[in-house]
């Protein structure tokens, strides 16, 4: 079903717009700068080629298991089902160099996976797939179950009595409802996986390059006729994201289906499902529990000793803070102006461009900015741009579900822009919001680039210290320090989790 | 009137006594509590009467350099761009007007001082058998190692260096020895700490961090019969400086042997002054032979694409 706004009163229509317009200008600068200084070589074309293969395998790979994962959990019946389902949200939310860790721990050389099947199985092209599967599977999972749950229960009902299983279900009941999904999902995991930087390099083990390790390279030695051409390649294909994307809406959730498969649906043996799911289970999160059991065995009190640690901490959660909050409120406003949203959701794929070769305009141009004093400032700015994307794909199809029944009784009341924010959209959704909030302040923890450019000893963020740590071969500290960002992480979720949980609970008490 | 003269009085009095500054960029492992420039900015402070400012980058020499750029008020020093960077920076500085001290290597430049250095090398653990040259080890396909990426860690100059226009082919070779390549020298020793590889790439002091202050003597660096590459931490004057006077007395500071004392134990190079090292660092074997950048072959990187 399609679902257009017409707000009551455009009043922040104008000052939205403006927004994107300068997020597209930033586009066009950047885009332009680029263009005038490539050298157009065949090098990045080279690379986009020789990487598109792996990329395109991973991303159907990981659709496909997410897809079987999702369709087990949602026609099976079994205890901590709930919690299975919240903790696949935590596996796409943690620091991308703590699931690396995680991986190494339980498929590097002295993994236990690897003992157990006597092979190489990172290091190689095969660690990068199963780098970007073991990342992307919960992401594409989380998105399919959802999809699943909302297939109007009229269609199941149809499907059973023509007896149809197997197959001729997933054709004619699933099929139609997965399919724009799918393709969306196919888009942005294959972007997500263009885009990984740490997966490539550590798990490749220098054998396997891509688009963004190269530009990262280039930059840090300062190639810049190559940085110039990759950037130009990756804008391309931002837009060409963007073009794609937005030729589709974003599917509002409507509330119609069942959260678990009922009886009267063909199902495989129960054996098999849980099967399933406990070998895919254990794939999936066996690296966050080698990081956990690991994490036993250190003195993790240490680290509460430092000093430096409480002035990360601070650092760190007032910048989240901030960035956590301006997300929220870029969401509310994009989930009245849809319009919109995909040019934020682009941001994401092209964020390493941006940010980089926002860096370089500066320089280029010498603008009189003393960009280092306001480093929080921009870091705050930026990372808010990289951490809109996957909020809003979290929560704002549920946030258009939530207040879908009252935009046009509010739209006849004819009340005002705020009456309409605060009865509408935040009675009907504070829940969703603050499990967004939530999201982004976790996702803030865990970045390390921007801050990394921006902090200085003043202003140090945890992922910013732990790298001190490494630097300073204080391993010891470094891991106690990764372990507490873990459970930080988990204290979270956690709440995230309850949030959802009682969202939903909410959601069925209206209907 | 009085009250006029007495206000430039106190005007003059004041700028007379107004502390003079210096800025001094550095990457964040030399500016933290517990850094080697940090510890020399509070010691300097005391000497000189002035107010040290430290910029931190946490990010590689390149990465320091740009940060430089993007300063529209700019600084007085830069600190810790390594000896393969200067060209980038050249522009940036000037000359340092300071006699060049005698180093215990080859280095004459008017604008970049050494102030540290060490040899890149390969830890591994002791009680193994460790390759003594870089044809051993590439002969030995079993013997897996760690490295940091080459185009951005001195690596590539070490083997094009041995090798010249054979490096596109050893490096060929290399490859099956290659367990993984990470961003940083950090993420390979963390993963060699971790097991993954039996070497890994580092600095030859690194197994003077586990003697002294792990009490350890697991780890040590194979010595290659080829020779090591010479890495070496510079300090530059800006073209910015307000205070160029106060930055040599502060250069000639961080060359004294009170300061150079620093270096062993805050940093774990190695000091460009004669000073008595630890003992921790005695007990390390250095290498007979550097191998140093080939100026002559900018494009060299291009060969680990």
């Amino acid at each position: 079903m399609k679902f257009v706004y017409t707000l009551p009163k455009p009043k922040f229509y104008g000052a939205f717009s403006l927004l994107s317009i300068i997020l597209l200008l930033g586009y066009i600068v950047v885009f332009g700068l680029v263009i005038m200084n490539a050298s157009w070589s065949s090098y990045g074309m080279n690379l986009l080629l020789q990487t598109i293969w792996l990329t395109l395998l991973c991303s159907i790979i990981s659709i496909v298991l997410g897809y079987i994962l999702a369709y087990m959990i949602f026609i099976t019946n079994f205890i901590a089902r709930s919690l299975l389902i919240q903790m696949l949200r935590l596996l796409m939310i943690l620091p991308i160099m703590l699931s690396i860790v995680g991986i190494i721990n339980i498929y590097g050389s002295n993994g236990f996976m690897a003992k157990f099947l006597d092979t190489q199985l990172v290091y190689n092209r095969l660690g990068v797939a199963l780098g970007f599967c073991l990342y992307n599977i919960p992401y594409a999972c989380s998105t399919f179950l959802l999809i699943l749950q909302n297939i109007p229960q009229n269609r199941w009902l149809i499907g059973s009595q023509l007896g149809m299983r197997g197959f001729s279900l997933f054709r004619h009941v699933i099929w139609s409802d997965i399919i724009k999904t799918t393709k969306n999902l196919l888009l942005i995991i294959f972007f997500l996986c263009f885009t990984s930087f740490e997966i490539v390099l550590i798990l490749g083990g220098g054998k396997v390059k891509n688009l963004t390790t190269e530009f990262y390279t280039a930059m840090s030695i300062g190639e810049f006729e190559l940085v110039y051409d990759l950037g130009l390649i990756q804008i391309f294909m931002g837009l060409a994201l963007l073009g794609l994307l937005s030729m589709t809406n974003i599917q509002s959730l409507q509330k119609r289906g069942f959260l678990i498969a009922p009886d009267f649906i063909h199902k495989p043996s129960y054996y098999l499902r849980i099967m399933i799911i406990i070998i895919m289970s254990l794939l999936l999160f066996s690296p966050v529990i080698s990081i956990i059991i690991k994490g036993l065995s250190l003195d993790i009190f240490t680290i509460f000793k430092q000093p430096q640690f409480y002035d990360s901490l601070w650092d760190s959660t007032w910048v989240s803070l901030w960035v956590a909050s301006l997300t929220i409120f870029i969401i509310l406003l994009l989930c009245i102006y849809r319009k919109f949203y995909y040019i934020f959701l682009s941001m994401g794929i092209v964020f390493p461009s941006y940010f980089l070769l926002s860096m370089l305009m500066i320089i280029a141009f010498r603008l009189k900015i003393d960009f280092f004093a306001y480093g929080p400032f921009f870091a705050i700015i930026l990372i808010t741009l990289s951490t809109i994307p996957l909020v809003a794909q979290m929560i704002l199809p549920s946030m258009i579900t939530s207040i879908h029944s009252d935009w046009r009784l509010s739209m006849h009341l004819s009340i005002s822009i705020f009456s309409w924010l605060y009865h509408i959209l935040w009675l009907k959704t504070w829940r969703l919001l603050l499990a967004g909030f939530l999201i982004s302040f976790a996702l803030t923890l865990g970045t390390y680039s921007v801050l990394a450019f921006l902090s200085n000893d003043s202003f140090k963020p945890m992922m910013a210290l732990l790298a001190d740590y490494m630097g300073r071969y204080r391993f010891d500290l470094a891991d106690q320090l990764a372990l507490v960002i873990l459970l930080i992480y988990i204290i979270l979720f956690a709440s995230f989790s309850f949030l959802n949980h009682a969202q939903k609970d909410d959601s069925h008490a209206d209907d | 009137m009085r009250k006029l003269l007495t206000i430039a009085a106190l005007l003059l009095s004041m700028s007379a006594a107004a502390q003079k500054e210096l800025k001094i960029y550095a990457y964040g492992l030399l500016t933290d509590d517990e850094g080697l420039v940090n510890i020399w900015a509070k010691e300097f402070e005391k000497r000189c009467d002035c107010k040290i400012t430290l910029i931190a980058s946490n990010a590689s020499s390149s990465q320091l350099i740009q940060r430089i750029r993007m300063d529209p008020k700019g600084g007085d020093i830069v600190m810790g761009i390594e000896a393969d960077y200067i060209e980038q920076a050249r522009d940036l500085v000037t000359h340092h007007k300071i006699s060049t001290p005698d180093y215990p290597f080859d280095w004459q430049d008017p604008e970049f001082l050494a102030f540290d250095y060490g040899w890149l090398s390969f830890i591994g653990k002791n009680g193994e058998t460790l390759p003594s040259s870089f044809a051993q080890l590439l002969e030995n396909p079993e013997i897996k190692i760690i490295l940091e990426n080459p185009r951005t860690s001195g690596f590539g100059y070490w083997l094009h260096g041995i090798y010249g226009d054979q490096t596109k082919e050893k490096w060929k070779r290399l490859q099956k020895n290659i367990r993984t390549i990470t961003p940083s020298w950090s993420d390979a020793y963390s993963l060699f700490l971790k097991d993954e590889g039996n070497l890994v790439m580092s600095y030859i002091t690194s197994p003077a961090y586990h003697k002294e202050f792990e009490n350890s003597e697991d780890y040590i660096a194979a010595i290659f019969d080829e020779g090591h590459y010479l890495q070496i931490e510079t300090m530059a004057l800006l073209k910015t400086s307000k205070n160029p006077e106060l930055a040599r007395d502060f250069f000639r500071y961080v060359l004294s042997k009170d300061a150079q004392k620093e270096v062993a134990l805050r940093n774990f190079m190695l000091p460009v002054a004669d000073v008595k090292l630890p003992q921790s660092f005695q007990w390390l074997k250095l290498p007979e032979k550097s191998i140093k950048k080939q100026p002559s072959d900018p494009k060299i990187l291009e060969i680990f694409r």
